[in-house]
């Protein structure tokens, strides 16, 4: 299971630079971010390489955050990876509550990460497991 | 110059003043029947109430005491003969309820019925009720009193703009009762579709339920071409019907037949001498179901008097416009409430800090209510739709608490200001009305 570092935020100017700089000042990286937000606030969703170590350096800063259980999906960097996936997701009426991806590049590789949020993370990474597909644990995202 | 009871109305004040000990004594005697004023008045002699300023010996009788006492504990008569009930908003421990008999509906009609007729509306005109009904006293009081009059009734509540200005103009509604804000809302409304509120045949307006300024009416009254009359009144003395102004509009007559009136000292509770500004008191004097002995209104205003007789022929005395409260209590679009209700509602989802803060601004002519809460950060889910749906779920306990609905604003921990001594709740933003 991987960890999501969610974060809330009025929606007021230097927030994003005021978090990103705590971050940074933890020695944190960032390996992939998004933000959802109305008019009024936002709440902002972190995959960091330490995520325990980005939510105690938050709170010590008097930020609100908190936790979540994430599945992260290995796929081929290749078109059609993604709608495979999905594919099985819907063929197993599978209720995605948020979805986003990102790139990783080193010398040897190219691999694709899908970030899958659902209500019951432990149940569906069985399923997908029996799919056959691949889900990364934390250490290896975190180390990649 | 008409009256709706020309001999009450205009009483010499000496036969006034000794209607008012008679009743004070009976008001007394029959306090003695209810739970809460039984031990109260145990040591009181009557014999002792001469004139009406030996009102002073009597206990005082507070908000507070209504509330604890929320069920029966202030009636004085068998339940059976009571027949309504009113009630200001929120649960138990926090609303006031009050009884009446069949006769206390009565006299309230005829209180109501004065006003009319001392404004000039009356049989034959046709009268547009546009306050709140149900368990709000402004409703159904002036329409108990229009039908006694014989005015065509109307009773339309609040709301729905549009559709009671297209009962003004289908049914050519001549008197309308209504908040000052709602009022200039509805004219608004009225030029957006096109009218001008003049063309309409309203020619009389009575304007209560929330303070408003001299500047208020006049604007009022220029807008519609009308002529306007402020209109005093509490649920705890039946309603409107208290105070009303006349034609001359120098001051608000206060039924003295039956309302002992008193102002005090708000922190001392001392008698002030005429003139003064205080903390307005006031007696039942024909209250059978639940009467009040001196009941502290919480309202802040003076006699304006002088002294002198007012030109209308009316003895009873003359109260200033309301200046404020001696407590926290808020007026918002007509709707008494206080921001303890909303600090209760808070205090019972644990996703939100204690630090709050209600903002009460104005949007055009109606009230706005903000409710700043900061998120407590242990109980926050990292979900957006978490977040939607609990601003939903506390705008909602929130309304139904105080009946107006807030916005609700999530804020970070710690961002909103604190204070070194007492917390700063409510943050009026309106200039007066």
């Amino acid at each position: 299971m991987v960890k999501q570092l969610n974060v809330f935020s009025e929606n007021r100017p230097g927030k994003l630079e005021q978090i990103t700089g705590i971050l940074a000042g933890a020695n944190v990286n960032i390996l992939a971010m998004k933000l959802s937000s109305n008019e009024d606030y936002g709440v902002f969703q972190f995959i960091l390489d330490d995520p325990e170590k980005g939510f105690q350096a938050l709170k010590r800063a008097g930020v609100t955050a908190s936790q979540k259980d994430v599945l992260a999906i290995g796929l081929e960097h290749k078109p059609g990876s993604l709608h495979d996936v999905l594919r099985i997701l819907r063929q197993e009426n599978v209720d995605i509550q948020d979805c986003y991806g990102f790139v990783v590049a080193s010398e040897q590789q190219k691999k694709a990460i899908i970030v899958l949020v659902v209500a019951d993370p432990a149940a569906i990474r069985k399923l997908l497991n029996q799919h056959g597909l691949q889900l990364i644990g934390s250490s290896e995202l975190y180390s990649l | 110059m008409a009256f709706w009871d020309r001999d009450t109305e205009t009483l010499p004040r000496s036969e006034l003043e000794q209607l008012q000990v008679k009743r004070l004594k009976e008001t007394v005697a029959r306090c003695r029947h209810s739970i809460f004023y039984r031990n109260r008045l145990k040591e009181l002699d009557e014999a002792r109430l001469r004139k009406p300023e030996d009102v002073a010996l009597l206990p005082f009788t507070t908000k507070h005491d209504l509330r604890l006492n929320y069920d029966y504990g202030l009636v004085t008569v068998p339940r059976d003969e009571l027949i309504r009930l009113h009630a200001s908003s929120g649960t138990t421990g926090r609303a006031t309820v009050i009884f009446h008999t069949r006769q206390d509906i009565e006299t309230w009609a005829e209180l109501v019925a004065r006003c009319i007729i001392m404004s000039g509306a009356g049989k034959g005109d046709i009268f547009q009720n546009i306050i709140s009904y149900g368990l709000f006293t402004g409703g159904l009081g002036l329409h108990y009193g229009a039908e006694r009059v014989g005015m065509l009734t109307i009773p339309t509540g609040a709301g729905n703009t549009r559709r009671q200005i297209q009962l003004m103009k289908d049914f050519r509604t001549t008197v309308f009762h209504a908040t000052p804000s709602y009022c200039l809302y509805v004219s608004e409304v009225m030029v957006e579709e096109g009218y001008d509120p003049k063309e309409f045949d309203l020619r009389i307006g009575f304007v209560g339920a929330e303070p408003h300024s001299e500047q208020t009416r006049q604007k009022i009254e220029n807008i519609y071409d009308i002529s306007a009359y402020n209109s005093y009144g509490m649920s705890e003395l039946n309603g409107p019907g208290v105070a009303f102004e006349c034609g001359e509009k120098s001051g608000m007559h206060f039924w003295e037949d039956q309302y002992l009136l008193e102002v005090v000292d708000p922190q001392t509770g001392e008698p002030l001498s005429p003139g003064e500004e205080g903390e307005l008191v006031a007696t039942t004097l024909g209250r059978e179901g639940m009467p009040l002995i001196r009941y502290r209104t919480g309202d802040l205003a003076r006699i304006v008097d002088g002294g002198e007789p007012c030109a209308c022929g009316r003895t009873h005395v003359r109260i200033s416009r309301i200046k404020g409260r001696t407590d926290d209590m808020l007026i918002v679009r007509g709707v008494n409430l206080y921001p303890s209700q909303i600090e209760d509602v808070l205090m019972s989802f644990p996703e939100v800090a204690t630090n709050y803060q209600i903002h009460v601004g104005r949007e055009g002519s109606l009230d706005t209510l903000t409710v700043k809460v900061e998120l407590y950060p242990k109980m926050f889910d990292g979900d957006l739709r978490q977040l939607k749906r609990l601003e939903a779920d506390l705008a909602k306990s929130i309304q139904d608490e105080i009946v107006v609905r807030p916005k609700v604003e999530f804020h970070e921990p710690g961002s909103l200001p604190r204070s070194e001594g007492k917390a700063v709740r409510v943050v009026d933003l309106r200039r007066e009305v």
